[in-house]
């Protein structure tokens, strides 16, 4: 059989436009995820864990800067070495960084921590970069103690309770100490790369509980 | 298919088409039909997410939604067009195309819809082309095209027995065609390439060139 050009061509097309006709109606399922443990509990890790992390290199930071706040210049290159570019404003009592939050220097000594401004909540400097907080709040309670050792953030106690705004009963207690890298020139890992959590939500639908382990960055969760 | 193939052009190996290897014949009107291969709409998104229903964002609503799963189906985007020769390189086109979407949601335990939402478009675009290649068999062209979209969107929560009424919309719509290729004399085929509310991607049809 001898083809033209344009009977091949047109063959080529309409193979195309059939193609097209018969897949006219493209489905495309579109899953929620399986387990929203997940989910969930990275919304919880940002205001928990992570925020202590933060609070803890701030306050690791405001306690050596003591030692050296008549010298601006040294102050300016301490703080650049914690949070590199992202210091906000350094003075003798007071201290903004972006993306860490801000603290206060208070008259006993203790430091008064926060995202912001809005909400500062006492953090104790107890010696040999250790530190502990416990606060009560009206949606619940959060205390933990931590400490910098070789160079990395260790949450050796922890324990958390609170309501969220949708009416979720949240509680977060420690395993085993969790620890992640101490913040250099302004980089910090998000997720820690050791120790253990038990997490329990409850209410408005919302019940599970289970335990996330943490490694190398790496967050395995577990259900008993 | 395979079949449709095999059947649509019998073969006559003794016929010499008249006029091949001649020169370019003017025709100064086309009428085309042709599918697009992703759907405009479709790439774009349509009006058509459920997910609103698990708003605002909380450990609640993340437990919620993932009681439930979401189905999406698009009919593709079909296109007629008249088009007008000025000369051999410049043309106008006046096309009218149709895109519908529907999504569903399903709840996981029993497969009940909860919610459904169609999406339908009807478009009219004026176009430009450009024809760069003009031989006997084969031109190559890129065009431009400018119009609206008329969206009818429809919403209906299917559990209270409640249906929305049906909401209208006029929206801007475009389409860009870098390049275009089609093989023919009067009756030919074309194949395209490019962006826009008709399709992302490729589009294909059929036309008839006529005086």
């Amino acid at each position: 059989m001898k083809l033209s050009v344009t009977r091949i061509f047109l063959r080529a097309v309409l193979t195309a436009f059939v193609a097209s006709l018969c897949g006219c109606t493209i489905y495309s399922d579109e899953m929620y995820p399986e387990d929203p443990a997940a989910d969930a509990f990275r919304s919880v890790y940002s205001e928990t864990v992570d925020r202590f992390f933060r609070m803890t290199e701030l306050c690791d930071f405001f306690s050596a800067y003591q030692e050296i706040k008549s010298d601006a210049d040294a102050g300016l290159a301490l703080a650049e070495s914690y949070f590199g570019d992202n210091v906000y404003y350094l003075v003798y009592d007071r201290l903004s960084v972006t993306g860490w939050g801000v603290l206060g220097l208070s008259d006993d000594g203790s430091f008064l921590v926060g995202d912001s401004a809005v909400e500062l909540w006492p953090v104790i400097p107890v010696g040999d970069r250790t530190y502990v907080s416990d606060i009560v709040t009206a949606s619940g309670s959060h205390s933990f103690r931590s400490s910098v050792r070789d160079g990395k953030v260790v949450l050796e106690a922890l324990s958390v309770e609170y309501v969220a705004a949708d009416g979720v009963k949240v509680s977060l207690e420690l395993i085993s100490p969790v620890s992640r890298d101490m913040c250099s020139c302004g980089q910090a890992p998000l997720w820690p790369d050791a120790g253990a959590l038990e997490v329990m939500f409850s209410g408005q639908g919302a019940d599970d509980f289970f335990t996330v382990r943490f490694e190398d960055g790496a967050r395995y969760m577990e259900r008993q | 298919m395979a079949v449709f193939l095999a059947g649509s052009f019998p073969s006559r190996a003794s016929e010499r088409p008249e006029g091949r290897g001649g020169d370019f014949s003017f025709r100064r009107y086309e009428i085309s039909v042709g599918g697009g291969v992703y759907p405009g709409r479709a790439a774009f998104g349509y009006n058509t997410y459920s997910g609103y229903l698990f708003y605002p964002v909380g450990i609640g609503n993340i437990y919620e939604a993932s009681r439930y799963y979401e189905k999406e189906r698009t009919s593709g985007s079909w296109t007629a067009a008249f088009t007008f020769n000025f000369t051999k390189v410049m043309a106008l086109g006046a096309s009218l195309s149709y895109e519908g979407g529907w999504s569903g949601l399903y709840r996981r335990s029993d497969g009940t819809k909860v919610t459904g939402c169609a999406d339908n478009y009807i478009s009219p675009m004026l176009t430009l082309r450009v024809s760069w290649l003009n031989r006997p068999l084969v031109r190559m062209y890129s065009s431009v095209g400018g119009g609206v979209a008329v969206n009818l969107t429809r919403e209906a929560t299917l559990e209270e027995g409640r249906r929305l009424p049906v909401e209208s919309d006029v929206t801007f719509s475009f389409q860009v065609t870098p390049i275009g290729i089609s093989v023919g004399r009067k009756l030919f085929g074309f194949a395209e390439a490019g962006i826009g509310h008709q399709y992302v991607g490729g589009f294909f049809g059929i036309g008839y060139r006529f005086n």
